[in-house]
């Protein structure tokens, strides 16, 4: 078969886009395999960076759940675009993971972006992922975020072949725009739950093993306390309080005697 | 639409909702309007006709979409698509190559993209007499030999809508993987995804 007799998929290319939207900018991720030649062995001291990874996912998980029930509610997202609206709508990932990230010693800002750590690669594995990543998170973490990016290729490989009549329907405009367009939000919404589920679930068996033994302490569990709060972000400057119903008296006098000030024509 | 969806079809179509053949790689003659959602021409694959049973490597060959909307129920949308052998990537810029199988209690999805690996995905299916079946939330598949031919019934629901798909599949002849795959293989489960 020849690559002229190609279907060009944007459909499924576009779910895996969205739900790794990180695909710009992959050539210099490194396979899984390389990550976690970078990466180290998961230890006690890495559990409250595990816990909080995994929380962080699960949140996650929870507004993609959110975002798939809203998808067909009246006024709910129609489009991938804006089922991922909606998702950034309900989740904000804790920037404690973002400062271990940019702990990284070879951190760049214009090149590494913590919201880019990972994605989809179908010529390399399944999965890539950010070098900076891999030095700067444990391997159990390096690995979840592999199996999940990797789901979501296996999730759009097995929703192309279920879909590709549906689809190609679709793009010759002969369905309802509205029904094609929605049926591309759900499939992001079930490619993000499959995948976190998949990262989840791996993470959580690494927190239960060592959770139950010390890997340097084979007779003993780990017990670290969790990391501490992130700090608080500033808070934006108090908006200037109301004027006071004295004070547009006075306005309102001055407007009478000397007429409206051209330094404020908005208030004329 | 053509954002999401774009097209390497031969397509035919029926059900007065309008349309025309797209262009782009491996499209043909567009033979639509008929009335039937019948169609001609396009790709014919590598395989050949011989019968075979679920255990043997598939293809989808083409697929006959309605979608049924209770706001017209006397006029669902119809189309008729012949499919491809190869998909591309858009983002990539790389062709997949697609097979599926039936085997013991699973659906087999083998992919290449043209790496250093291909793809072995699995996912459960149930195993009855003459069937096998796949249920996803509120979608049914299901699979049956007829006459030596793998055919696969689909309903999709979303919303109120339901689209009612039934994909003919054409038989791989040949070693499998094929001589041109990479002898690599990356295993997906996804069992554990789609509980």
């Amino acid at each position: 078969m020849s690559s002229s007799h190609a279907l060009r998929w944007l459909g499924f290319a576009s779910v895996v886009l969205l739900a790794a939207p990180a695909q710009a900018g992959l050539a210099d991720f490194v396979s899984p395999s390389d990550c976690e030649a970078l990466s180290r062995p998961c230890v006690c001291e890495d559990l409250p960076m595990m816990d909080l990874f995994v929380r962080d996912q699960q949140k996650a998980l929870e507004a993609w759940r959110a975002t798939k029930d809203a998808i067909l509610t009246p006024g709910g997202p129609m489009t991938q675009a804006e089922a991922v609206d909606d998702f950034h709508s309900r989740f904000e990932g804790d920037p404690r993971i973002v400062d271990q990230f940019e702990s990284c010693p070879d951190f760049n800002a214009k090149v590494n972006d913590p919201k880019k750590i990972a994605g989809v690669a179908p010529g390399r594995g399944g999965a890539v992922l950010d070098a900076c990543f891999c030095k700067t998170f444990c391997v159990d973490i390096v690995d979840a975020t592999a199996a999940h990016e990797r789901t979501h290729f296996a999730f759009g490989l097995v929703a192309l072949t279920e879909l590709m009549g549906v689809s190609g329907v679709c793009a010759a405009g002969l369905f309802d725009e509205g029904f094609c367009a929605s049926l591309q939000a759900q499939l992001l919404a079930d490619s993000e739950l499959a995948a976190h589920t998949v990262g989840i679930n791996a993470l959580n068996d690494s927190i239960n093993a060592l959770n139950t033994t010390d890997p340097d302490t084979l007779e003993m569990a780990c017990s670290w306390e969790p990391l501490p709060p992130p700090a608080p972000q500033p808070s934006p400057a108090p908006a200037p309080p109301p004027a006071s119903f004295w004070q547009r008296v006075q306005l309102l006098t001055s407007r009478f005697v000397h007429g409206a000030s051209p330094a404020n024509p908005s208030r004329q | 639409m053509q954002r999401l969806f774009a097209a390497g079809f031969v397509l035919a179509f029926a059900g007065g909702c309008g349309g025309s053949g797209s262009a782009g790689p491996g499209a043909g003659a567009t033979t639509g309007g008929d009335g039937n959602g019948t169609s001609s021409g396009g790709d014919t694959g590598s395989g050949t006709t011989t019968p075979g049973d679920f255990s043997a490597i598939w293809q989808q060959k083409s697929a006959k979409v309605q979608l049924t909307d209770p706001s017209a129920p006397a006029a669902p949308q119809m189309g008729t698509v012949q499919l491809p052998g190869k998909v591309t990537y858009e983002e990539y810029a790389e062709d997949l190559e697609i097979f599926e199988q039936l085997k013991d209690d699973q659906l087999v999805v083998y992919a290449n993209a043209g790496g250093t690996a291909y793809y072995r995905v699995t996912r459960p299916a149930l195993k009855s007499k003459d069937t096998y079946s796949l249920i996803d939330g509120s979608n049914v598949m299901l699979f049956e030999i007829n006459a030596g031919v793998l055919e696969e019934t689909q309903i999709r629901t979303l919303g109120d809508k339901a689209a009612f798909t039934t994909i003919t599949f054409e038989k791989y002849s040949g070693d499998f993987p094929p001589a041109d795959w990479p002898t690599d293989v990356v295993e997906i489960d996804l069992t554990e995804a789609l509980k």
